[in-house]
């Protein structure tokens, strides 16, 4: 039965149960009444006797009332039942075992929280999240740390200053969680200008533009060109003091040919779900793995797993090094998929279909010709396709110094 | 003259019991500092004020709470009267 706060404040400061027999069972409510000792839960046994509760502290009062008129003293008034917090610890005062293990329980829980149990990071985009743990676990805040002792504002300076693409960086404890808000900036890239190429064909093609702001161009404006050729010369001879290397620099767009195929098979196996699923539980304390599913195995042959895992916490910040993984499998099996030639062609021409727009994206496509093929085995796709795109690719000179 | 009037009236008012009925299963009697338990009875409880005396009758009736100011009744009320 659930307790009102009033009940629980009885119970908290101790009440007991007093049973009254007698004659003058008005008079002596009148005399408790007029007394201002507060009684409840009367409950009238029968003509001559009734039990009702009183707090504690009320107790030797109300026996002096028993005590204070003849006619009072005639009635039989006795204790038949006692409650409250301070019973209830008395009532285990010989298990010595529970009180220590209470005592045990609250300093755990404030040794517990005394730690860093989890880390937050939130903003990283180029960065890595375990160089940025790294470099925390440098300055003191890592899983396992103590959750005191930390200047923040120097391990900001610190992170700001051995991360360079870091323009702003939050660092705040929140009870036994850590969190780190990031802010990224763009850095230009670097571009080494320093040492000696020639730019070269990446692939076959035909010469449309050209313009070559460092070096000598080697080819024309239409000029048909094979993969690995020269385009512009890093070599610069000068009359007047003789060979020279420089770095090459140019602009150059070119037609080529681009070929992307696809396969698909007439009958091809392809995986799928049952229905049927499986939960298995594990218990994470520590880092450390215990398996609740004790008798449970998984008995299925082909299957997909996805895990949970939760962790256990008190309030939002609070978290302790305990978590439950709940990994759910998913039986799969293969199903034999029948494709006719119709199908087949439709399913070459998505997958091509997509390799083109993440291949080509920002590129100019001249023509596109696509071309299918059937034998007893599937269907074969081609798509030839020419593009407009920089055909450069820098080739570093070598330089063998002869002593 | 008027304002002493008032005055009288205020005072006899705050000097009387309150009573509150919850329904029919529950009645609190409030400020009764003077009020005296006459008699109490699972079918009457007969209370007391000075020469005014107020009778409940029903089934079931029992003294739920009794503070120094306060008198709850709990219990099946099916009447109650004053007498004197």
């Amino acid at each position: 039965m659930r307790k009102t706060v009033a009940e629980w404040g009885d119970h908290i400061v101790g009440w007991r149960k007093i049973e009254v027999c007698g004659f003058y069972v008005e008079e002596f409510l009148n005399a408790v009444k007029n007394e201002n000792i507060e009684i409840w839960e009367l409950r009238k046994k029968d003509q001559c006797s009734i039990s009702f509760k009183v707090h504690s502290f009320s107790e030797e009062k109300l026996f002096e009332v028993a005590e204070s008129r003849q006619s009072l003293r005639e009635m039989e008034v006795k204790v038949c039942e006692t409650g409250g917090l301070i019973e209830d610890i008395l009532r285990y005062k010989l298990r010595s075992g529970l009180f220590v293990g209470f005592i045990f329980a609250v300093v755990l829980f404030f040794v517990m929280t005394s730690f860093i149990w989890k880390i937050e990071i939130t903003g990283l985009n180029s960065i890595p999240e375990e160089k940025l743990l790294e470099a925390l676990a440098e300055n003191g805040i890592a899983i396992g740390a103590l959750t005191t002792g930390h200047d923040f504002q120097q391990i900001k300076y610190d992170i700001i200053h051995d991360f360079k693409n870091i323009a702003y960086i939050t660092v705040n404890m929140k009870g036994c969680k850590v969190e780190v808000e990031v802010d990224e900036s763009v850095i230009p890239p670097e571009i080494d200008k320093t040492f000696p190429c020639n730019i070269v064909a990446k692939n076959d093609g035909q010469i449309l533009l050209i313009e070559a702001y460092k070096g000598i161009p080697q080819v024309k404006k239409y000029e048909a060109v094979r993969k690995g050729q020269l385009l512009v010369g890093g070599i610069y001879n000068s009359n007047v003091i003789g060979y020279r290397l420089v770095h090459s620099e140019a602009k150059i767009m070119a037609r080529m040919r681009q070929t992307y195929t696809e396969f698909c098979p007439f009958v091809s196996l392809q995986i799928e779900e049952t229905g049927r699923t499986d939960v298995f539980y594990e218990l994470k304390i520590f880092g450390l793995n215990i398996d609740l599913s004790f008798f449970k195995k998984n008995n299925y042959g082909k299957y997909e797993s996805i895990s949970e895992e939760t962790e256990l916490r008190i309030g939002e910040d609070l978290v302790l090094p305990i978590s439950l993984v709940k990994t759910v499998v998913y039986e799969q099996n293969e199903k034999p998929v029948v494709h006719d030639e119709d199908s087949a062609t439709a399913y070459i021409e998505s997958v091509l279909n997509e390799k083109m727009r993440i291949a080509l994206h920002g590129i100019e496509v001249e023509s596109i010709e696509k071309r299918f093929s059937v034998d007893e085995n599937g269907v074969y796709g081609v798509y030839d396709l020419t593009v407009i795109d920089d055909i450069c690719e820098v080739r570093e000179i070598e330089v063998e110094i002869k002593e | 003259m008027k304002r002493k009037r008032t005055e009288e009236t205020s005072v006899q008012l705050h000097s009387v019991p309150q009573i509150e009925f919850y329904g029919r299963e529950q009645v609190s009697v409030e400020d009764c500092k003077g009020v005296v338990i006459a008699e109490y009875d699972t079918e009457t409880i007969k209370l007391m004020a000075g020469s005014q005396k107020i009778r409940f009758y029903g089934n079931g009736l029992n003294l739920k709470n009794l503070t120094p100011c306060s008198v709850m009744i709990s219990g099946k009320v099916s009447s109650f009267e004053f007498e004197g």
